[in-house]
C-alpha cells in the first residue's frame, strides 16, 4: 500500500466532516445536496421537453445523467485547489499529497450515496426494479476509479500550473456537453457516435441508463476495461505524487 | 537527529529562470534524544526553513537529514483548523492525521478541552473562539501528542499573558518528559530559560552552537553594536495603549499577529472597541478593536491620552479599482470597483479621508500601514517602521540596513499599483502623503 492506513482514515474522515462543514455555511444545509441535481435536471426538462418535444419519459433520462454526471464534476471540480489550499497542513506533517484529492473524492462521494438513496427510489417506482440493477454496484465502482484518476491527475497538475485550475473548469463544462446528460448520443450518426464514446463519462451514463432505464446489463467488456486502465493510471499516479512530493510541497509553499 | 551540510533554495517565482532564496546554506546540526535546544536568529534567518526539514516536511536541496527514529512534530498554531467545524471535531481530526485510531482521538479531546481551558466551547464552531482560544486549542491539540521531536515555532508568541503563561509552563512540563524539543523563538529569555544549549542562525547558517546563556549574550551582543541609534529608542518612553484600527479585511488582524511576534508586546485583540486602558504598560498591551468603526473612537482617544498612539490598517481603495480588472497593469474602473465592493468602498475612502485629516494633527502618534505593503516582500520593511513607531526595541543589522533604505528608495521611486490607479488615488487621498508616514520611521 502506498498510502498508509492512517492517511485513508484521515481522508475518509475528512471527507465527512467537509460536508458537515459545507452543510453549516449554508441556511439550507444538507438540503442543497438534493436540490442540486433536482435543479439541473429541472432546468434541463423545462428545456428539452417543451421548447424540443422530448417525451414523458426524459424526465428519468436525465435524473440518471445528471446524477452520475454530478458526482463526477463536483468530485473533479473541488480537487482543483485540493493542494494549495491545504497550504498549513502540508507546511507542518509529512503527508502523502495524493490524500488530499481523495478528501474531495470522499466528500462529493458521501453525497452522492445520499443523492442515489434519495433518487434511485424515484427510478425505481417508475421503471420497477430488476436483477441487472446489481450491475449499478460495478459501475459506481468503474465510476469511482474513473473520478479518483481524474481527480489526483488534476489536483497534481493545478498545484504544479496553478493556471490550469481555469482550464480545468472549462474542461469539465466541455465534457458535460460532450457526455450526453440531456441528448441521446444514439440518436447521432455513427460517426459522431465514436467520437461522442471516446469520453468514458458519455459510455458510462449510457451504462447506469441501460441497467436502470432498460433494466439490460452494461457492456462488461467496456466497464472492465476502463476499471483496468484507471487501475493502472493510479498506480502511476501514486507514483508520480512520490517521485514529485517535494516538487509539490515547494510550490505549495511558493 | 543529524543534519549534514543541509542546503534548502527556494525559488522565487513559478517561471523557470527566476532567481531564489538560499534559505539554509550549510547547515550541520545534532541534535539527541531528550535535548533541548534553542534556535534563535532574526527575521528570514532560516529558523522556520530548518523547522521543517526537521519535521520531514522539506528536503534539502543539498546535505543530509536523518531522523534516526524519531518521529517530529511540528507544532504550529495555524494547524489547518476548519473553522466550520467544533473544536471537538478538529481536535478528532488532528488526532487521526497524527496516527490514532477514531477511538483514541476522541478519547484525548476531555483531556484537551481541560488543559486549554476550553471546557464545554469544544462543542462551539471554531470561527466563534476570540483568537486566545484558537491558540490555545492548537497548542495543546499539538502538545498532548507527546511526540519524539517536539519543534515548536514562535507559539508562545500569541495570547494574553495569562496564556502565555500556561503555555510556558507546559512547556516546562513537556520538557521534563523524554522528548526532545527544538524551540524556536525571538524570546532570549525563555528560550535561555528552557533550553540548556542554543543555536544561532543567520542567513541560513550556524552562526553560533553552545550553551544558551553564552548564545544569547553573543546574540544580544551583536544586536546591540549592529546599530546604536536602536539603543537611543529603548530609552524612549513607551506608549500606554496601541488602538489598531482597520478597514474590512484590511489585515489589522495580521498586523496584531505580527506586533505578537516582539517578545516585548502582547497582543490581546477582541473584535470590538473597548475602553482604552490608560494603565496599560507594554508588557501588557491591548490592542482594542480593528474595524474601521473604532476610528473615531480611537482618534478620541489620542486626545485624552497623551500616551497613546493609534496604528491605522488601510486596504487601499487602489486596491479594490486594480482587484477589478485582474490583470496587473490593468486597473479596472472606478464603476466596477463600486459594483464589486459596493458600500465598503465608500467606507475605505471616508476611513482614508478621516486618518489622513488625523495625520495632520496628530501626526507622531498615528501610523498608517498598508495592505499591499504589508502582504508584500516589504513586510520586513512595515515591520520595522510599526515597532520602530511603538518605540518597541529592534535589531538592525547591517544588512536589515542595507534593505531598509533600499526600500524606503524604492518606496519614493515607485508605487506598487499601475499608474492609472496610483493617479486616482492620489487625487483621491493623498497617498504620497501616507506613504511618506509610512517609512517615516523606517
Amino acid at each position: 500500500m502506498l498510502i498508509a492506513l492512517r492517511y485513508w482514515r484521515y481522508a475518509l474522515y475528512r471527507g465527512y466532516l467537509n460536508l458537515i462543514s459545507e452543510a453549516a455555511r449554508h441556511y439550507l444545509g444538507w438540503l442543497w445536496w438534493l436540490f442540486e441535481p433536482l435543479a439541473m435536471t429541472a432546468v434541463f426538462y423545462v428545456v428539452f421537453r417543451y421548447l424540443r418535444g422530448a417525451d414523458e419519459g426524459f424526465v428519468y433520462f436525465l435524473i440518471v445523467g445528471v446524477t452520475a454526471w454530478l458526482w463526477f464534476s463536483n468530485a473533479v471540480g473541488g480537487t482543483t485547489q485540493s493542494l494549495l489550499g491545504a497550504r498549513n497542513l502540508v507546511l507542518q506533517v509529512k503527508l502523502p499529497k495524493l490524500m488530499f484529492p481523495i478528501v474531495n473524492v470522499a466528500a462529493a462521494s458521501y453525497k452522492q450515496a445520499f443523492v442515489f438513496a434519495m433518487l434511485l427510489p424515484v427510478v425505481a417506482v417508475a421503471h420497477g426494479i430488476d436483477w441487472p440493477w446489481l450491475w449499478l454496484a460495478l459501475l459506481i465502482a468503474v465510476e469511482l476509479a474513473l473520478i479518483v484518476a481524474v481527480a489526483g491527475t488534476v489536483a497534481f497538475l493545478c498545484a504544479a500550473v496553478p493556471d490550469l485550475r481555469f482550464v480545468v473548469t472549462s474542461l469539465l463544462q466541455l465534457t458535460m456537453f460532450c457526455s450526453g446528460i440531456f441528448f441521446d448520443i444514439d440518436d447521432y450518426p455513427a460517426e459522431a457516435q465514436r467520437w461522442f464514446y471516446l469520453n468514458p463519462m458519455a459510455m458510462l451514463l449510457k451504462q447506469y441508463r441501460l441497467v436502470l432505464l432498460e433494466g439490460s446489463a452494461p457492456d462488461l467488456g467496456w466497464c472492465l476495461a476502463v476499471a483496468a486502465a484507471c487501475a493502472v493510471w493510479i498506480v502511476l499516479l501514486m507514483w508520480c505524487y512520490r517521485r514529485f512530493d517535494q516538487f509539490l510541497t515547494r510550490r505549495i509553499i511558493a | 537527529m543529524r543534519l549534514h551540510n543541509v542546503a534548502v533554495r527556494y525559488r522565487d517565482r513559478p517561471r523557470r529562470g527566476a532567481g531564489g532564496v538560499k534559505a539554509l546554506d550549510g547547515v550541520t546540526v545534532q541534535i539527541g534524544r531528550g535535548e533541548k535546544v534553542g534556535l534563535i536568529g532574526p527575521n528570514g534567518a532560516g529558523k522556520s526553513t530548518l523547522m521543517r526539514v526537521m519535521a520531514g516536511v522539506l528536503r534539502p536541496d543539498a546535505g543530509r537529514c536523518d531522523l534516526e527514529g524519531m518521529s517530529a512534530t511540528l507544532l504550529s498554531l495555524n494547524a489547518g483548523f476548519d473553522p466550520e467545524l467544533s473544536g471537538r471535531r478538529n481536535i478528532v481530526t488532528h488526532g487521526i492525521l497524527m496516527g490514532l485510531s477514531k477511538r483514541q482521538a476522541e478519547a484525548r479531546v476531555a483531556a484537551v478541552a481541560a488543559a486549554s481551558g476550553i471546557g464545554d466551547a469544544m462543542e462551539r464552531r471554531v470561527s466563534t473562539y476570540s483568537n486566545g482560544m484558537r491558540a490555545r486549542l492548537c497548542f495543546w491539540a499539538a502538545i498532548d501528542l507527546k511526540p519524539d521531536l517536539m519543534l515548536v515555532d514562535e507559539v508562545l508568541a500569541v495570547g494574553d499573558s495569562a496564556f502565555r503563561e500556561r503555555s510556558r509552563q507546559a512547556m516546562v512540563d513537556l520538557m521534563q518528559g523524554a522528548g526532545a524539543v527544538v524551540l524556536a523563538s525571538h524570546n532570549l529569555r525563555f528560550v535561555t530559560d528552557l533550553c540548556e544549549r542554543s543555536i544561532w542562525l543567520e542567513d541560513g547558517k550556524v552562526r553560533l552552537d553552545g550553551a544558551s546563556a553564552e548564545v544569547a549574550a553573543a546574540y544580544e551582543a551583536s544586536n546591540a553594536s549592529a546599530d546604536a541609534s536602536d539603543a537611543k529608542a529603548d530609552e524612549r518612553p513607551a506608549p500606554t495603549a496601541v488602538f489598531l484600527c482597520g478597514v474590512p479585511a484590511g489585515g489589522a488582524t495580521t498586523v496584531a499577529q505580527l506586533l505578537g511576534t516582539h517578545p516585548r508586546a502582547v497582543v490581546s485583540m477582541e473584535r470590538g472597541a473597548g475602553p482604552l486602558n490608560a494603565d496599560a504598560k507594554f508588557e501588557d498591551v491591548s490592542v482594542l478593536g480593528h474595524e474601521v468603526a473604532d476610528l473615531p473612537q480611537a482618534l478620541a482617544a489620542l486626545e485624552a491620552e497623551p500616551n497613546a498612539k493609534v496604528v491605522f490598517v488601510l486596504r487601499d481603495p487602489a486596491f479594490a479599482v486594480w482587484a477589478c480588472a485582474g490583470a496587473p497593469g490593468t486597473p479596472g474602473t472606478r464603476e466596477e470597483a463600486e459594483s464589486m465592493f459596493g458600500e465598503h468602498l465608500a467606507a475605505w475612502e471616508s476611513a482614508v479621508a478621516a486618518a489622513m485629516d488625523a495625520t495632520s494633527t496628530l501626526g507622531p502618534r498615528f501610523l498608517v500601514l498598508s495592505q499591499d505593503r504589508l502582504f508584500s516582500r516589504q513586510r520586513p520593511v512595515v515591520l520595522a517602521a510599526l515597532f520602530r513607531f511603538l518605540d518597541l526595541p529592534i535589531t538592525v543589522n547591517k544588512e536589515a540596513k542595507a534593505l531598509l533604505a533600499e526600500a524606503a528608495g524604492q518606496a519614493r521611486a515607485e508605487r506598487r499599483v499601475p499608474p492609472r490607479a496610483r493617479k486616482w488615488i492620489e487625487r483621491r487621498a493623498n497617498m504620497g502623503r501616507y506613504a511618506r508616514l509610512l517609512y517615516r520611521a523606517a
